[in-house]
């Protein structure tokens, strides 16, 4: 169930809000669990019990690593077992089938090929739970004793299926004690309509001019080339990061504080600050958990290549089963590496708009390899863009698409900036009319609510961009 | 956030999801929306297998989109979202000039070789059986009046005419081609040919393909100023209406253009009895008023008129989509005997069929949309 369709906002969200309420403080976890369970099982009938499983056994290994608090050997072997579980299950559902593909081609092997579908959420959740693992056995957080809190966590579903990635740490005390206000519940309220609006107005519009350019790769023009990708490049960040903001806001209706996944990242003026900005959570853990144990870069040039390398290989990786997210991984691996070792210091003296122009021209390289999976296809693409064996540099089908969606872009353009957040808050705080400003606010909130239920109505085109991560 | 305003947004939103999700919830269903012009989700049988592979739950989903509280009203708000934001269209039809709509055509070419070979090989193999085999293509309504498309969309349209060209070349020397471009790019301005909200032609529209078709095989087409005009509707909302969904499209005048002819009976093979006329007046209070042409398309129909003249003692069988429905009564001028095919529901074996009913003449009238995407033409063979 996505968060933007007729079923979850009218029907299980509000029955969701009623149990929630109505159960008393201590079986609040317990309600959010079993919601979470039928809100995932909604659309994972089967996999339901792969999450069951994962959720057991890392509290049985947490439960262990505790009664064998003095004994380090075996609470490393605790962590390596929960680690091998882990990252056996996604492996295995998740790689298997792009390992054999990749063995049988470079190979000319002939292993068979098994069709399993990718259960929906296992990269954020197996996270979460590696975390909680990697964390307790560093004595970072204790083990949870309680199962059903323990289950809240792993399975709470405004975040199951498509993050941010909450970790245990970030949580754990909201599990035992969470004060829900009034005005905690109105937040969430707000920042939820937001991320609707970001994904059903914004984010699905624009995703059809990226359809119809990937549709038809014969007739590409040089601008029709740059406005597919950057449609493209505007639909996964208005998307994703609308998701985080539901997240979030869902979250605090219920009376937890997520971690913010999105800062504006095309704002940032080099790859390692839209990486600061973009999908947050994914960062800092494989900062926290693979970077940093390898001595991140406070290392020799050599090995700190070689940790770059590793990070943005698994980063790639951790985005779908399949080179190009590789290829694209260590493509801001590449980025990151020669900002650290000579770039930063002549990005520093540039201009700084031109520093904007090279991270948007380098992100805007990256998401064509995040999109384009054939290697013919993105080299095509590719020359294209720079006026190479396409249809010349632009046709009247272009100036249709375009002049049809100008509006939008010019919204999607203003919405990839703080400057509509900035100017709502200045005003808020200088204004003297503060019920107009209320008013405002609520007209707007509701304005959005109100179209963005019309377009799930006629719902001609939903997509749910996460199914491979 | 002040409390007063934190209640307010709470109140308001949560209201909102609960109220209407209750309402939809126990408001009756509907198995039909009118105004989209198709049949509603209904509650999904429950199956434990369903359950199990997720087809329940997506199912149950279709279900409450479908009977959401006012859905005619969100659709509509929809398009109106689209069409303020700047949109030339909704739903693949284009917000045109003069009240026009137009649906964008886009088609794969391999379905239409695919037409064009079955179309051949059972012209090869029938032609020594009649006087005549004509193919006759309607274009959509864009091929006539382009001007009336939003600025630049034309680029995102695939352009009937070259198909129509092609379909020519390839067929030509086998069929006799009915070329119309000409003959309703001549007219276009006399009178509206096709309609603003839907995909067919007018009867005017249709008059102009059966003088081409007169023409073409040596009939002198009756003129249209013999015939009796009557004013059907003036609040006809055609299938463009129902996919673009803008409230405020002026509805089309439905005309009916009434050759006169002699005693005439219209037989639907399977059903009971026969109809004195061609038109089906009871269809003006439907949603379709098209329908008022034969009430729709049925696999089989046999038309008989009592001419007395010795030359229109002939008989014609045409294959046809629901472009021929307001064609029809023009050709009954000519003949005695119309059958009419629509191989979309007609399922005999075709050589047997035409063995044990002949005729004269075979036309085959298309529109080229038609030609293009549909699967249909497999039954010729």
């Amino acid at each position: 169930m996505v968060f933007s369709s007729v079923a979850f906002l009218f029907y299980f969200f509000p029955i969701s809000l009623l149990l929630y309420y109505a159960a008393p403080r201590q079986w609040k976890n317990a309600a959010l669990f079993l919601i979470s369970l039928v809100f995932y099982a909604w659309g994972e009938p089967i996999y339901i019990l792969l999450l069951l499983f994962s959720t057991i056994v890392d509290y049985l290994n947490g439960r262990l690593m505790e009664r064998y608090d003095q004994q380090e050997k075996l609470r490393r072997l605790i962590l390596i077992g929960s680690l091998i579980v882990n990252i056996g299950v996604l492996g295995f559902f998740k790689y298997a089938g792009f390992l054999v593909l990749t063995m049988n081609q470079s190979f000319g092997t002939n292993l068979p090929l098994m069709e399993l579908p990718l259960p929906i959420g296992i990269s954020f959740y197996t996270f979460q739970t590696m975390s909680y693992m990697i964390d307790v056995y560093r004595r970072k957080v204790a083990a949870q004793r309680r199962f059903i809190d323990f289950g809240a966590f792993v399975s709470m579903f405004p975040q199951l299926v498509a993050g941010p990635i909450v970790r245990y740490d970030d949580i754990a005390q909201q599990l035992q004690h969470r004060r829900i206000t009034l005005e905690m519940f109105a937040e969430g309220i707000r920042r939820f309509i937001i991320g609707l609006g970001k994904k059903v107005l914004l984010a699905n519009n624009i995703g059809l001019v990226w359809d119809m350019t990937q549709s038809d790769m014969s007739h590409l023009t040089t601008f029709g080339a740059w406005m597919g990708i950057a449609a493209f490049a505007f639909q996964i960040y208005f998307d994703f990061s609308g998701y985080s903001d539901m997240a979030i806001g869902l979250g605090k209706m219920l009376g937890f504080s997520f971690p913010e996944n999105f800062r504006y990242p095309y704002i940032a003026a080099s790859a390692s600050e839209f990486w600061r900005r973009w999908h947050i959570t994914l960062g800092f853990w494989f900062r926290d958990y693979v970077y940093f144990p390898l001595g991140g870069s406070r290392v020799g040039r050599g090995k700190l290549l070689l940790n770059l390398f590793i990070v943005w290989f698994l980063t790639g990786l951790w985005h779908g089963a399949s080179w190009n997210f590789v290829l694209w991984g260590l493509y801001f691996g590449l980025l990151i590496g020669l900002e650290k070792l000579w770039l930063e210091p002549v990005l520093r003296r540039m201009w700084k708009p031109l520093r904007h122009l090279y991270l948007l021209a380098a992100v805007l390289f990256g998401w064509t390899l995040f999109a384009i999976e054939d290697l013919p296809s993105l080299v095509h693409y590719l020359r294209v863009m720079i006026g190479l064996g396409g249809e010349g540099w632009i046709n009247e089908a272009n100036v249709y698409v375009l002049s049809n969606n100008r509006m939008l872009f010019f919204m999607l353009m203003v919405g990839s900036t703080p400057l509509a957040a900035r100017l709502a808050n200045y005003w808020m705080r200088s204004t003297r009319h503060q019920t107009l400003y209320a008013i405002i606010e609520l007209l707007t909130l509701a304005l959005i609510l109100y179209g963005a239920t019309a377009y799930i109505i006629d719902d001609t085109y939903n997509p749910f961009l996460y199914f491979r991560f | 956030m002040t409390k007063t305003r934190a209640r307010l947004l709470v109140i308001c939103f949560v209201g909102f999801i609960s109220v209407l999700g209750l309402w939809s919830a126990i408001k009756p269903d509907r198995t039909m929306s009118e105004f989209e012009n198709r049949v509603l989700a209904s509650f999904p049988s429950f199956t434990l297998e369903k359950l199990w592979t997720g087809k329940y739950t997506e199912q149950l989903e279709d279900y409450v989109v479908d009977q959401f509280v006012n859905r005619d009203m969100w659709v509509g708000v929809k398009s109106d979202l689209e069409r303020l934001s700047g949109k030339a269209e909704n739903n693949n039809v284009f917000f045109g000039k003069q009240d026009y709509l137009f649906e964008r055509f886009e088609a794969p070419m391999d379905m239409l070789d695919k037409n064009m070979n079955q179309i051949l090989r059972f012209a090869e193999r029938q032609q020594a059986h009649f006087d005549s085999i004509s193919l006759l293509m309607v274009p959509n309504a864009q091929s006539i009046y382009p001007e009336y498309l939003p600025p630049h969309a034309i680029a995102t349209d695939q352009a009937q005419p070259p198909l129509m060209a092609f379909i020519t070349k390839q067929l030509g020397g086998t069929v006799n081609i009915v070329s119309l471009l000409q003959m309703l790019t001549e007219h276009k301005n006399e009178q509206q040919l096709y309609f603003r909200t839907d995909h067919h032609w007018t009867m005017r529209g249709a008059y102009y393909g059966y003088t081409a078709f007169a023409e073409s095989i040596g009939i002198s087409p009756v003129p249209l100023e013999g015939m009796q005009q009557h004013l059907l509707s003036e609040a006809f909302y055609g299938t463009y209406y129902t996919k673009a969904n803008q409230r405020s499209t002026k509805p089309d005048r439905l005309e009916l253009l009434d050759p006169s002819l002699p005693k005439y009976e219209v037989c639907i093979k399977g059903s009971k009895g026969c109809s004195p006329s061609f038109y089906h007046m009871e269809a003006l209070q439907e949603r379709d008023q098209y329908k008022v042409f034969f009430n729709g398309n049925f696999p089989i129909v046999n038309i008989r008129v009592d001419h007395q003249d010795k030359e229109k003692q002939r008989s014609i069988i045409v294959f046809k989509d629901s472009y021929a429905n307001a064609f029809i009564p023009y050709l009954a001028q000519h003949y005695t005997h119309i059958q009419m095919i629509d191989l979309r529901y007609f399922r005999f074996q075709l050589d047997r069929y035409l063995a044990e009913h002949p005729a004269d003449d075979i036309l085959m009238l298309y529109s080229v949309t038609t030609m293009a995407k549909d699967d249909i033409f497999k039954w010729l063979n």
